[in-house]
């Protein structure tokens, strides 16, 4: 594969010098965002080439496992600060709920669907893994705004279903609804558009890479599948984890 | 459930009080009118015993156990509550219905029964809409039709007649007062005391 010069990298950064100045001009408040997150790309991807490179020669299975973990670390701090909730104490049940389904993935995806003989391969461990995080914390900011807006403007009536003796779940499971729907939306369009209006990254990087293209989108169509499974249960648990925290020992929802 | 008793009960809301030292004793099938002026704590009343609202003194007891003290899920069983304006799911009122009788405490199978859809001037056809298609007047008919159909042995009823014309407003009343359950009424009209079986208690 050919590769990148960081002259070509310098080109492409220049073409976001435009959208700043729009930004500016329609008084877009965005553009410190768009300048640290830049910025972060660039440390953090330059890191990870320096350490993956590392990793990978170790490639010891603890160090491995403790890599993902701690990406999942950042994400949930991402995730909390990104929606924006209220809550405090949310980090504990976004990590579990991001950890668990994404290791339990992880293995099943390098044991059972490609059949690795170490299934904590760090090439395997930690690219799947990372893949799959970035959709998890996408599904996971979207779901859990979507849920706890939902449940915010309608404390009445989440208010009056418990006051019929619905229980806690009974009270929230609309919104819950919504924030699954909200959450999963993107990627099962996604699953219908792909390779129509889009050729997905893994799979482009895979045929970049010299593979050949029928392996590239076998493994195109399996991270998608483990994706939206993983963004499901992803959701499902941060909601079940977290929504006790919106009650009091009254079963009345509190001021959050 | 025997027994509702408020026992020296105070709450404020910033610095205004809206309870002070208030005492209520309702034993089963006691017919209830809470009356008084706006912002004297009418409708807080009723949220106390829902644990909607935390009193700062006193003790509400519930067949003489502290209400503090019950598990606030099985408490609410007991009660069938509608406000002026019920706050329903957005969703066709038939399949919401069918959801509440999924709740705990409940005879209702979300069927309603038609004869009382016809006492109280309910329109059938009106259950394949939304709440928000309903006027005021029939959202209160559906929600007294929808308290009587959870058949709890306590109603909690929050001004459930004031969108109703004064016909309607008796038939109301009359049905509560002849129910064998305990009714607790919050309410400024005074059809309930026509009935000749309310005890009326002022805020």
């Amino acid at each position: 594969m050919d590769t990148i010069s960081h002259i070509g990298i310098i080109y492409l950064l220049l073409l976001v010098l435009p959208t700043l100045a729009i930004n500016k001009y329609l008084d877009i408040s965005i553009n410190k965002q768009i300048v640290v997150s830049i910025i972060r790309m660039l440390i953090q991807l330059s890191l990870v080439g320096l350490y993956l490179q590392y990793i990978f020669d170790l490639n010891n299975k603890v160090l491995n496992v403790c890599y993902l973990l701690i990406m999942m670390l950042v994400a949930t701090i991402s995730v909390a600060n990104s929606s924006k909730l209220k809550i405090k104490k949310i980090y504990l049940p976004i990590y579990l709920s991001m950890a668990i389904p994404n290791i339990l993935m992880v293995l099943f995806f390098n044991a059972i669907v490609i059949n690795l003989d170490h299934v904590l391969d760090a090439r395997y461990v930690i690219t799947i893994g990372g893949m799959l995080l970035g959709n998890v914390l996408n599904g996971d900011i979207i779901g859990l705004t979507a849920f706890y807006k939902g449940i915010e403007e309608n404390r009445n009536r989440v208010n009056f279903d418990l006051s019929l003796g619905a229980t806690r779940f009974q009270a929230i499971k609309p919104y819950l609804k919504d924030a699954i729907t909200a959450s999963i939306k993107p990627t099962v369009a996604s699953m219908a558009t792909i390779g129509l209006v889009a050729l997905p990254g893994m799979m482009t990087g895979q045929i970049l890479g010299g593979s050949v293209p029928m392996n590239a989108i076998m493994y195109q169509i399996a991270i998608m599948v483990a994706i939206y499974v993983t963004r499901y249960t992803n959701i499902l648990g941060a909601i079940m984890f977290s929504q006790n925290m919106m009650f009091d020992k009254k079963d009345q929802l509190i001021n959050y | 459930m025997k027994k509702i008793e408020f026992k020296n009960v105070s709450l404020k809301f910033g610095d205004k009080k809206v309870l002070n030292d208030f005492n209520l004793e309702i034993n089963e099938k006691d017919k209830i009118l809470i009356s008084g002026k706006s912002g004297k704590g009418k409708s807080t009343l009723l949220k106390i015993l829902l644990g909607f609202e935390n009193i700062d003194d006193g003790k509400i007891m519930i067949d003489g156990k502290d209400l503090e003290e019950l598990n606030m899920f099985e408490i609410r069983q007991i009660f069938a509550y509608v406000n002026q304006d019920i706050t329903f799911r957005i969703g066709r009122i038939k399949d919401i219905l069918k959801e509440i009788s999924k709740f705990s405490g409940n005879d209702f199978d979300g069927e309603i029964d038609s004869n009382l859809m016809k006492c109280f001037e309910f329109d059938e056809k009106l259950l394949d809409k939304t709440i928000y298609d309903l006027s005021g007047g029939e959202r209160q008919r559906l929600g007294l039709i929808m308290a009587i159909m959870l058949n709890r042995p306590v109603y909690l009823l929050d001004e459930i007649t004031s969108a109703l014309d004064t016909e309607l407003k008796e038939r109301v009343a009359e049905y509560f007062a002849k129910t064998d359950n305990t009714v607790i009424a919050v309410s400024h009209d005074d059809v309930w005391m026509k009935t000749g079986n309310f005890r009326k208690v002022v805020l």
